[in-house]
């Protein structure tokens, strides 16, 4: 018999649905796999058992009652702790905010909740969201468990790190720079950074107001539509909130890939950055995947990758400095090393630099609306690199820009990465990344279903 | 520690760091080189007229 462990988020809300799983029975499950794997993984910085199995006896009453009340009903969720959850600190991983504890739930935790969730606990993260990995923050740096040597990838380590070892089934990341991708590309998992505006970002501690998205880590497709469904909507509390109703998410999953569109940004990581040759061969194989399931694929060129990670960098920098001006100034030795130094620069860059970066954001954001009149996806590399040691900092300052999912957070455009390959002989995924049309994530997650379906990494499991 | 010239120091002290430049004196020269560095790195418009998008709306 399966482990409750390895369903899938889809898999464990039918069997609850279905009576054949206890929610309380798959909290313990799933908490006992906790306390296995995470004193050598470093997801968890805290638990909230006590709380959660309080509200997984609640969702197994309600649901002998009445039936669940959402796919989520008895579902465990797992918080990059960033996002607040009311009555728990929210400490960014960090020594500034070890005492800052939430009065409310963030928007998305409160839709959750509402829809039946259960949360686990707070999940590592780099710190602030920025600075990481870090061996002299005030918890160590969560572990990539297909290779604990190695770099989950960040900001919302954690959260990659807790799906990929079916700690939980399902997590929430933010993505200001390629946050949520970055992890779920190195842990081999399934992340969304959903169009901006889409999804609340309140209750959220910010990076950088006109760039960041909170978004779902799942092991499958289907899964994370399935958590997109219960945190899309408007919030007019977030000044960034597009006022989009949510959709059905999960509707165009099954229409697969014949006769797509597929656009192919390969100058990103043949030219611009050019990808180690592992990167590169899984990328080519992704694509004769999608041309047999029926895609059409054209090649697409777009401004230099360059361009938009000056972008990237100018506006983050300058937003995180307004944030962290005050705690820069007074109380620096807050911070681990890396993330003063990451936060720094943004005191330099001067109101013009700023104005110019908004200037090529929006040239920026034309050229890839422009290549949206052509093709339905885009399809780009997510990082130039297999996964670093994550002792070595050379390795892990030298492969961190190197990737393609800024572009997405400085246009806005939905984007999705997941698995498509595995670097041999170190035992870690390497991953594609699909972009769509702005609010475009139903269409996004039937292209990336398409592709999980036709591809042989669904299912596989880093233990 | 400090080989920072004058016209750094005194960017330093424009920023409000000159406390945070005393701690961690590599720390805060490095990333004010840094962004010196960066800022060749960002592409300027043609037309000094054009419109920023001030306030990202998609």
């Amino acid at each position: 018999m399966t482990s409750p462990v390895d369903l899938t988020l889809a898999e464990a809300s039918a069997a609850i649905a279905a009576r054949r799983l206890s929610p309380v029975e798959y909290l313990d499950a799933l908490l006992a796999r906790i306390a296995e794997r995470d004193p050598e993984l470093n997801a968890f910085i805290r638990l909230t058992e006590e709380e959660a199995r309080a509200a997984a006896r609640a969702a197994e009453a309600a649901i002998a009652a009445g039936g669940p009340r959402s796919p989520l009903h008895g579902i465990p969720v797992g918080l990059k702790d960033i996002i607040d959850l009311a009555g728990h600190p929210t400490t960014c991983h960090s020594r500034q905010c070890l005492d800052r504890v939430a009065a409310a739930d963030a928007r998305v935790v409160a839709l959750l909740r509402d829809a039946g969730a259960v949360f686990p606990g707070k999940l590592a993260t780099h710190e602030f969201a920025i600075g990481g990995p870090a061996f002299d923050g005030p918890f160590p740096p969560a572990r990539n468990p297909w290779n604990r040597l190695h770099h989950p990838g960040g900001s919302s380590s954690g959260s990659g790190a807790a799906v990929a070892a079916r700690m939980v089934p399902a997590a929430l990341g933010t993505d200001t720079g390629g946050s949520v991708r970055h992890p779920a590309s190195h842990c081999g998992i399934v992340g969304l950074k959903p169009s901006y505006g889409l999804v609340s970002r309140r209750g959220v501690f910010p990076l950088a107001f006109s760039l960041d998205h909170v978004g779902p880590m799942t092991r499958t497709v289907e899964d994370n539509a399935i958590l997109l469904n219960a945190i899309a909507g408007p919030d007019a509390a977030d000044r960034g909130s597009a006022g989009r109703e949510a959709e059905d998410y999960t509707r165009l999953l099954e229409g697969g890939a014949r006769g797509l569109r597929v656009g192919f940004v390969r100058h990103f990581h043949e030219r611009d950055d050019p990808a180690e040759p592992r990167v590169a061969a899984a990328l080519e194989e992704a694509v004769r995947t999608l041309e047999r399931e029926g895609a059409i694929l054209t090649d697409v060129t777009l401004p230099p990758l360059g361009d938009f990670a000056a972008v990237n960098r100018a506006i983050l920098n300058s937003e995180a400095a307004a944030i962290h001006e005050r705690w820069l100034r007074e109380r620096p030795e807050g911070y681990a090393n890396i993330t003063l130094r990451r936060l720094l620069p943004g005191m330099f860059l001067s109101a013009t630099d700023l104005v110019q970066a908004q200037r090529r954001r929006a040239v920026l954001t034309a050229a890839v609306e422009a290549a949206f009149a052509e093709v339905d996806i885009l399809l780009t590399a997510s990082s130039m690199d297999p996964p670093c040691r994550i002792d070595d900092p050379e390795a892990v300052e030298r492969t961190y820009p190197r990737q393609a999912r800024t572009v997405f957070n400085v246009t806005g455009h939905p984007a999705i990465t997941l698995m498509c390959g595995l670097a041999e002989p170190e035992n870690l995924p390497l991953s594609v990344q699909l972009a769509g049309r702005r609010f475009g994530e139903a269409a996004l997650y039937g292209a990336a279903r398409a592709y999980e379906r036709a591809a042989p990494w669904q299912g596989r499991a880093p233990f | 520690m400090s080989d920072a010239t004058p016209r750094e120091r005194a960017l330093i002290a424009a920023a409000g760091l000159d406390a945070t430049f005393d701690r961690f004196p590599a720390e805060v020269l490095g990333a004010l080189r840094a962004t010196e560095a960066a800022r060749g790195r960002l592409v300027r418009p043609q037309d000094p007229a054009e419109e920023p998008a001030t306030v990202f709306r998609p």
